[in-house]
Formats: structure tokens, sequence, C-alpha cells
């Protein structure tokens, strides 16, 4: 292992993840979109002079390739030979150049030193609103690309230093809050700026040899390491299937069929037999894809693997064209989250085979369910507030799954009922623990999420969507599927509305509610084993009620009903 | 949390209360709360949330005022153990705060010094991964069985046997030679770790530190981008056992031209509390956009909260005089999520928004003018000024010449000239206005401070050494 210089390349990982870290805040602190602010729905990477990825910041997965794919197709259609100094990329699209969805808008910053191109540093956010035919841009209902807003290939936002104030107006303009979209925006490259100085005073204090020396290595390193956990697995072709509930607008279920094979320390991901590209916005342009497929395989294989190109390099993805997970133009893209999660699932079903049981997990509560109201504010503004419902997690060999808790490719915090009520016209009924949504099994899955939230003036919108209702997740080694998600609308008189999958902008009265609950976490292994302390002590903390135990573990009935 | 912590808290205070009467000790009780001010025992009972990290907390208050009286009202503080390092800021000679942390994982939504930890102490473990990458920490050997060269059954490599490998800690005992160390055993894990990334064991010693001060400096980097501030124009103050090991390490790392080592750095914590005064915030959530009626609505809530404040510090037993109360208005454009603070007691509208776009310009570097603020909390700082001054120790008679020790060969890292004669003192002799300079070591009971080539190091009229870069 003498072939990388261990010392230089730890130290010099610290100092570049300092320049992600100092970059992200500022993004973070200065910027007005709430996505950015509060949900830290950004990301900010530095790639090599080649576009090799080699650090990142991030909290949330879905965006682990969101700076990687401007920057890789940055340099496969314009070349390397075609950026000036002085030049600032933005982008967005997923068809044109390597987007997330349109919503998340990348600036990429080639970073000269004394004349030649020598590292890039890039960011993405999430801006609130990027024009198209729903207030927030991105919608499961939408049938095309352009339904979800302006759609920016590579261009230069900044030519030899210059501003291009013209083509930011038409960007901000096509956008509901012009005003918020030029901030952001303005930060965004000022963010970037700060970074490329932070690379250049790196690189004259210690050398742009060692500096660049110290990338290679990490990336040498990150190969080798992962490879190493990989070879640790048996050599073998292991397969999962799981579904979407719909198509992103009503309609059947869409399969997502994987095969994973696993050769001395390679592995390729063959996605042949997934269904056709759905009619709505849940499909997944190939960035999207890589996020999941890293986010499940890091999850199961090494989740403490440092995120850069070295980890990418021993594993190959097969996505048959004109599928869920690589649609023909123009398809919609924007719900892109949906579907990633179930890739995460069906990478996590594969890999329990896999691995050594007490390394396997259960399938989660995988989606990315939101609720979002938006209406006027008491002063007459108005106001888009759109929340994302945990669930709850599968269970492991040893323990049970965690109660509503965020998987997979999200990771964002919720609004406090108190904040939430402050801002808005809207009342948290309840929010809580649901009873009876904990999948059976030997350890038992995590309980889902009750959200229900009510309107106090007549005129607010809500949309929301019950995922997880017809593709449960399913336990494993014997295991029962965890809870099913369900909806319902309540009337001010009280009458209740079981709904079957979509509230899709429905004008709520003064004193309407919508109440969803979650999916659970799935069981792992025989509800049998389960130990008659183990139900009883469920029934008595409230998590499943005396039928639900009688039901699944009849062999403690007895016992827990004493 | 503090529902939790109620029964626990106060049947421990009460206990400690009567045990302390027992003994014949007539003044009661005061306890440190989150943000490093004092507070009854009743006070504590009530809410014993308060108490979070009360500790650290105490030490950046200590850190604070030791820093201010010697002229550097803004600094970091780099508190370094065996197990972790806690880092945080001191802005304008008070410690920074933060209105919400998670302590074990759950949120605590109450003012605390925002202190950062990370796991990198003296204690912390260097080891080699299967993909051959070099790491120290988080895993630490603690104090049994500690470090290799402690001699109390340790068997891994740690930051300590590196320091000791180089000689910037004394090869033969520590405490003031009370504590005997095997620096040979620490020279043979050391070589033990180079083996397997093919270094040699000078490069491996240096390396292990270097990835430490990295860490450590990643650590103070992000607290303080976070709040927008310029590394050059702060001060690093270094104490717990090995805080002024690192310092210089670290500030040149971060770019922090001081280092401020205080008397007895392990006991910061500890001296931080007689520097506190009694105090507590009064808080009103109010979120509303600033106009005219909100603003007459706040000044009432502030007279309100005021009045609360002096009834309280009344209860307390805080003579009139004593008394102080800071008004605090938290407050952000409509549309952000984090608010700023703005203090002082405007009264008229205009004055605030002033100043709000000033600290605006402070934490963020801009303030937009035709946007609408809104205003989220109003809060009165309670604060009974009970604290004695920093008193001005006693000179010394002594010369340099009289704590100078000896000399040994110290390794200053590869990017300061590796081996190196470093002249060592004993702390305890040197004079105010003793000026050393580096490559030099300092001894003293609780720790050692490390003077690389290209510093020096002062002892100021309070005896705090203050480590400055040499010039050019």
């Amino acid at each position: 292992m003498s072939d990388i210089n261990a010392i230089d390349m730890e130290v010099f990982n610290n100092r570049l993840l300092s320049i992600t870290d100092e970059v992200m805040n500022t993004l973070i602190r200065s910027s007005f979109s709430t996505n950015i602010k509060e949900r830290k729905d950004a990301s900010v990477a530095i790639f090599d002079k080649e576009g090799r990825l080699i650090c990142q910041a991030l909290y949330i997965p879905m965006l682990l390739s969101g700076v990687m794919g401007g920057v890789e197709t940055l340099i496969e259609k314009r070349g390397l030979d075609s950026i000036r100094e002085g030049d600032v990329f933005i982008c967005n699209d997923v068809y044109l150049a390597g987007g997330s969805h349109n919503n998340d808008i990348s600036i990429i910053t080639p970073v000269f030193i004394d004349g030649s191109l020598e590292y890039f540093i890039g960011n993405i956010g999430h801006h609130s609103d990027v024009g198209g035919v729903i207030p927030g841009s991105t919608d499961h209902i939408l049938t095309s690309v352009f339904a979800e807003g302006i759609r920016i290939p590579h261009m230069r936002i900044l030519r030899e230093g210059q501003l291009d104030e013209d083509l930011l107006y038409m960007i901000a303009e096509n956008t509901r809050d012009p005003m918020e979209r030029i901030l952001d925006l303005k930060v965004q490259i000022a963010a970037n700026e700060q970074g490329a100085n932070s690379l250049r005073k790196l690189s004259a204090e210690h050398g742009l040899d060692r500096v660049q020396r110290s990338m290679t290595d990490l990336l040498t390193y990150t190969e080798r390491r992962m490879r190493q956990r990989l070879r640790e697995l048996p050599d073998g072709e292991y397969t999962s299937e799981v579904w979407t509930d719909d198509e992103g607008v009503p309609g059947d279920r869409i399969p997502i069929r994987l095969t994973v094979r696993i050769k001395d320390g390679d592995v390729s991901l063959d996605f042949t037999g997934t269904g056709a590209q759905a009619k709505g916005a849940i499909n997944m342009g190939y960035y999207p894809v890589l996020a999941a497929v890293f986010c499940g395989i890091n999850m199961m294989v090494d989740p403490s693997i440092p995120a850069n190109y070295g980890m990418f390099q021993p594993v190959r993805i097969d996505l048959p064209k004109g599928t869920l997970v690589n649609p023909e133009f123009p398809a919609a893209i924007g719900n892109r989250e949906y579907s990633a999660q179930r890739v995460v699932r069906a990478i996590t079903l594969a890999f329990a085979e896999a691995l050594p049981q007490d390394r396997a997990v259960a399938p989660s509560a995988d989606i990315n369910t939101g609720m979002a109201f938006y209406g006027k504010r008491r002063n007459g503004e108005p106001f888009v507030y759109v929340e994302a419902v945990a669930g709850g997690v599968g269970a492991t060999l040893y323990k049970d799954g965690m109660h509503g808790t965020q998987v997979g490719i999200t990771n964002t915090s919720n609004t406090p009922a108190e904040p939430l009520e402050i801002e808005f016209p809207l009342i948290v009924r309840e929010y809580g623990l649901a009873q009876d949504t904990a999948g059976p099994g030997r350890t038992q899955g995590g309980a889902a999420i009750i959200r229900d939230i009510g309107s106090l003036v007549d005129g607010v919108s809500v949309s929301t969507k019950a995922d997880g209702k017809r593709s449960p997740a399913p336990g494993i080694f014997g295991g029962g599927e965890g809870g099913r998600a369900s909806l319902e609308y309540h009337l001010a008189d009280g009458t209740v509305e079981e709904i079957d999958m979509f509230i899709v902008d429905r004008i709520m009265k003064k004193g309407e509610a919508a109440r969803l609950i979650s999916p659970g976490g799935a069981g792992f292994g025989d509800p049998g084993e389960r130990t008659a302390e183990d139900v009883a002590r469920s029934v008595r903390d409230g998590f499943i009620s005396e039928d639900f135990a009688a039901a699944h573990y009849p062999h403690a009935r007895t016992k827990a009903a004493e | 949390m503090n529902a939790y912590l109620t029964p626990k808290m106060a049947g421990y205070l009460d206990r400690l209360v009567q045990r302390s009467c027992d003994l014949g000790i007539k003044a009661l009780p005061n306890t440190v709360h989150s943000n490093g001010g004092l507070m009854s025992m009743e006070t504590a009972k009530t809410y014993p949330v308060r108490t979070c990290l009360s500790g650290p907390a105490a030490g950046v208050v200590g850190a604070a005022q030791v820093s201010t009286a010697a002229g550097f009202p803004n600094a970091v503080t780099f508190d370094v153990g065996g197990t972790s390092t806690d880092v945080s800021l001191i802005l304008n000679g008070r410690g920074a705060y933060t209105p919400l942390r998670d302590v074990a994982g759950y949120p605590v939504r109450c003012p605390m010094v925002d202190v950062h930890v990370i796991g990198a102490g003296g204690g912390s473990v260097a080891w080699v991964d299967d993909a051959g990458a070099l790491k120290a920490g988080p895993h630490s050997a603690g104090a049994v069985p500690g470090p290799v060269g402690y001699m109390r059954g340790g068997t891994e490599p740690t930051i300590t046997d590196a320091n000791l490998h180089m000689g910037r800690l004394n090869p033969v005992a520590l405490l003031d030679g009370t504590m005997p160390v095997d620096q040979a055993g620490a020279k043979r894990v050391i070589g033990e770790i180079a083996d397997r990334i093919n270094a040699s064991a000078d490069e491996t010693a240096d390396g292990i530190i270097r990835i430490a001060v990295a860490n450590m400096a990643r650590a103070i980097r992000s607290i303080s981008v976070e709040r927008g501030c310029d590394l050059s124009e702060f001060a690093l103050v270094a104490f717990g056992g090995a805080g002024p090991l690192h310092a210089a390490f670290v500030a040149d790392e971060v770019g922090i031209p001081n280092v401020l080592i205080p008397e007895a750095p392990g006991t910061m914590c500890a001296r931080g509390v007689l520097l506190s005064d009694i105090s507590r915030g009064f808080v009103k959530s109010h979120v509303m956009v600033l106009e005219d009626a909100s603003w007459e609505a706040i000044l009432e809530d502030a007279g309100l909260l005021t009045a609360q404040a002096r009834a309280w510090l009344d209860e307390e037993g805080v003579p009139p005089e004593f008394q102080r109360t800071v008004r605090v208005i938290e407050a952000r454009y409509l549309g952000q999520n984090f608010e700023v603070r703005v203090e002082g007691e405007m009264i008229g509208k205009e004055d605030f928004i002033q100043s709000f776009y000033r600290v605006n310009d402070e934490v963020y570097g801009y303030h937009v003018e035709d946007r609408e603020i809104e205003i989220v909390n109003v809060r009165i700082e309670a604060i009974g000024k009970i604290a004695k001054p920093l008193e001005e120790p006693p000179a010394i008679e002594s010369a340099v010449e009289d704590a100078y020790l000896d000399s040994r060969p110290v390794h200053m890292g590869e990017d300061n000239g590796g081996w190196c004669e470093a002249t060592i003192f004993h702390r305890s002799k040197l004079p105010v206005g003793a000026d050393i300079p580096g490559p030099a070591v300092i001894e003293e009971l609780t720790s050692t401070t490390v003077i690389p080539a290209g510093w020096h190091g002062t002892v100021d009229r309070w005896r705090n050494i203050i480590l400055t870069r040499n010039e050019g």
C-alpha cells in the first residue's frame, strides 16, 4: 500500500472538506429559498481538472450526484478546451446537463491557477419555484418536463468574469419569485467564488502538485476500499423486484427489477425488466439513479466511505432505454425521488441475500410523501408549504426498526407544529405514531406516522398522496410487510372521506383536514419466533393492539392477554 | 427533557445543599447554566434542562474574560482533553451562543454557549484501515488503558504517544516529574504503525499529529464560517491538558496569528465558574412583521419582561445596584429562517432597523433595504453582577534564566524544520515580560506548551503565555 501518501491524503482531504463545508455554510446562511436554508437541500463539490469528483458537502443523499452530473456533462458536451478563465456555468436540465430535476440549479465554477484550469467547484441548490404549470414547479401529476419549469442547458452565467445580467433576468422572470431567484443565484455564484479562492490559496501554500497528488491518492484509496468491501461478499447473482404505487398520475404500479452481480470486487446493477416509463413525473434521469444506487450500496456495504469518483469505479449500471429509470425525452422527472426510494429498496433487498444476516435490513417506509399546502397568509401574502412525512424503518437481525424516521435518499427535518401554526393558517390536529403499522417479525418494523393537518380558513389548497398504500415495505427472511399508507379527508361536520391514493389541489374550507398515515417498516424473520415478552411489551406500549397481536403473533396470545 | 430531569436533579441538589450546610458553610451554592452564567439551586431544580453542557460553558466564560482582559475580545476557545476537543467562539468578549442544539440526541431549545465537540484528544488512537488510510480517532484509549507511554496497559498508539516520540512531551516524566512515562514504548508502537504505511517513524508521528491538527482545524473553520468570522482577527485560547501542546500548529493551519495560554490550562472550566455572574433570559416569542403597531407591542413586551427580570433578580437576592438588564430583539427578513440578535435599548423603530442592518452586515456581509423584517423573539437578559473581576497576579522576582531547565531534541513537524534542539522552561518561574523564541517547550503541572520555530512566546501581565508568529 505504499502507492499512496496516507498522511498527506488524510490531511488534504480534511482541508478540502473544510472548503466544501465553508461554501455550504455560506449557501445555507445567505440564501432565501427555504429549501436551501431550512432543509439544507443543497450540496457543494470539488472536482479535479478532469472533472472527477473529489469531495462533497451533502446533507441529502438525493443530491449525491447533483453537481457531478453538471460537471461531467459539461466536459463531455463542451470539451475542456472551450472553458475560459472567468467563465461560470449554470444548468439544471436532466436531459441536456446531467441535472436532478428542474428545481435544482447548479452553478459550476472552473478554477484557474496561473492561466490553466486546475479544479472545478460546483454547488447545487433547490429553488422553491422555477416556473412551470404548478407553484413549486414539481408535481407527480405533470406529464412533460416542459411543464416542470425552465430548462437550462449549460450556459455561461459569467463570461470571462462578467455576469450575464440578461441571462439571469431571463431565468428569474420565468419563475414565480424573480427577486428571490436573482438573490439566490447570486449567492450560489459568490459562494463558489469563495471556494475557488480557498482552493487557490491552498494550492499556493502547499504546492499545486502536492494537493493534486493527494486528490489522486484519495481516489485510489477509495476505489481500493470499495473493492475490498465488495470482495468480502460472496460472488453471485442476487435479484429483487419492487413496485411503485402508480405512475405518478393514477395508473398501474410499475415494477423495478434489479439483478446485482458481484464478482471479485466488481459489482453490476442491471435494471433489465424494469417497467416502461411513467406517464407522471416519477421518472428518473441518469444522475438521480446514480445517487439512489450509491445511497443504497453505501448503506449496505460501507456507510462511511468518502463520496468521490473512486467509489463509483467498481460499479457498473445498466439502464434499459424507455423505462422508469431511463425515460425518453420529454418525460416528466420532477418527482424522481419517489422512484429513487424504490431503487434503494430494490438494492436493500438484493443485498440482503448477499450480506451476512446481521448486516441485512428489512425494507422501510421508502417513501417521499409530501403534504403540500398553498394559499394566503394572514397578511394576504401567498404561501407554499411542503413537508415530507417520515415512516417506519425496517427491522434488523437483533433490533426492532426505528419509528417515524426518514430513510434512504431523503433526510430532511420536519417543521415543528408551533412555527407551522404561527406562519400559516393551518393547525396540526394530530401528530403521532400510528398503531398496528409495525411489520410483524422476529424483530418488528418501526411504526408509521400520523399527520393530520387542518385549515383555519377557506381557500387553502392541499395536495398529497398515500404513497406506500399499494406497495408496502415487504418483510425479509419470513417477516411480514410494514403497515400500508392511508389517507382520509375530514369535512368540517366530521364526515370522513376515505381517499384512494391522491388528493390533488383540493381547496379546503375552514375546519377541513387531510389525515395521512405513512407506511410502516417491515419485519425481519418469522413472527412465530418473537418472544411472548416482546409481543406483550409492544401491546403494553401501544405500538400494536391486542387484535393485531392475536392475528400476527398467535403463539404469544395467552401471554399478551394476561 | 426538563420533566425527565426534574426529580433526579431536585433530589441531588437538595442533598448537596443539605451536606454543604452540615459542613457549616453558610453561603448557599449557585450552579452554572448552559449559557455560562450562574443560577440559584431553586432555579436549577425547576429548570434542570438549563444545566446541559454547563461545564464546557463555564470554560468558555472563563476564557472569554481572560482573553478580553489580555486584549483579545475575539477568540476561539480550544480545549483539548483526553478524548475530545471542544471549540467555541468568543465574540466581543462573550461566548457565542446557540438557541438550539442536540443533547444526547434530543433537541434542547434554550440558549447555550455554542460548544462544538470532535473526537480527537490526547488518548485518540491512531490506526490504519484495510485500504491504507491513516486515521487519528475518534476511538480513544481513555485514561485506562490510556496511551502506551503512560504505562497503564495501553497497547494502541495514541496522539500522546506521537507527542512523546517527537519529544514534545517530556520523555522522562509528566506532572512536574511525578508521573514517569515510557518514551521507548511510545516509539515502539509508532514504529509498528509506520511499517504499515511505509513511512518512517518520524514521518508517522508527525503525520498522526498533522491529521489530528487537520481535524481540529476543520472544526474551528466550521464554527467560524458559520458566523462569517475572519480568523486572522482572532486569537486562539488554548486550554485543557493537551490544548497548549497543539495550539501553535492549529493556529498555523487556520491562519490565527496569536495564541493565548492561560495560567493552569487544565483547570479553566472551574476558573470560569468563579468569573460568572448570575444570569437568566426572559423571552417572549412574538412572530410578526415589523411595522408601527407591532413595534409598539414589542416595546410593551420588553417593559413587561424587564419587570419580570427585575423581580427574578430580587428573588435571587441580587441587590438593586448589581442588577442589569439587556434587551435583545431577535429578527430576520421575512422568508428567512435564521434570526439575528439585535442588542440595545432602541426606542424608535428606525433606530432598530438601522441596528438590524448593521448586524446583518456583520453576520452575513450584506443587508437588503426594501425587504420586510420579521420580529421573532423579544428577550430580556437579567444579570446580577456578582463575579469578582480578574485580579492581576503578584509579580515574581525571577529572570528568564531561572526558568530554564535544559534543552532536548524535539521534532517540530516536517514543515517546521523537523528535529531541532529546543530549549525547555518551567512556567512557574517565568517572569512577566519574558520573551522566548521557538523552538522551545514550556512545561508546567497540568500542561505542556510547544513553541515551534517561527513563533515566540511572551508572558503578559496576567501571566498568560502569548504565542505570536514571527513577522515575515
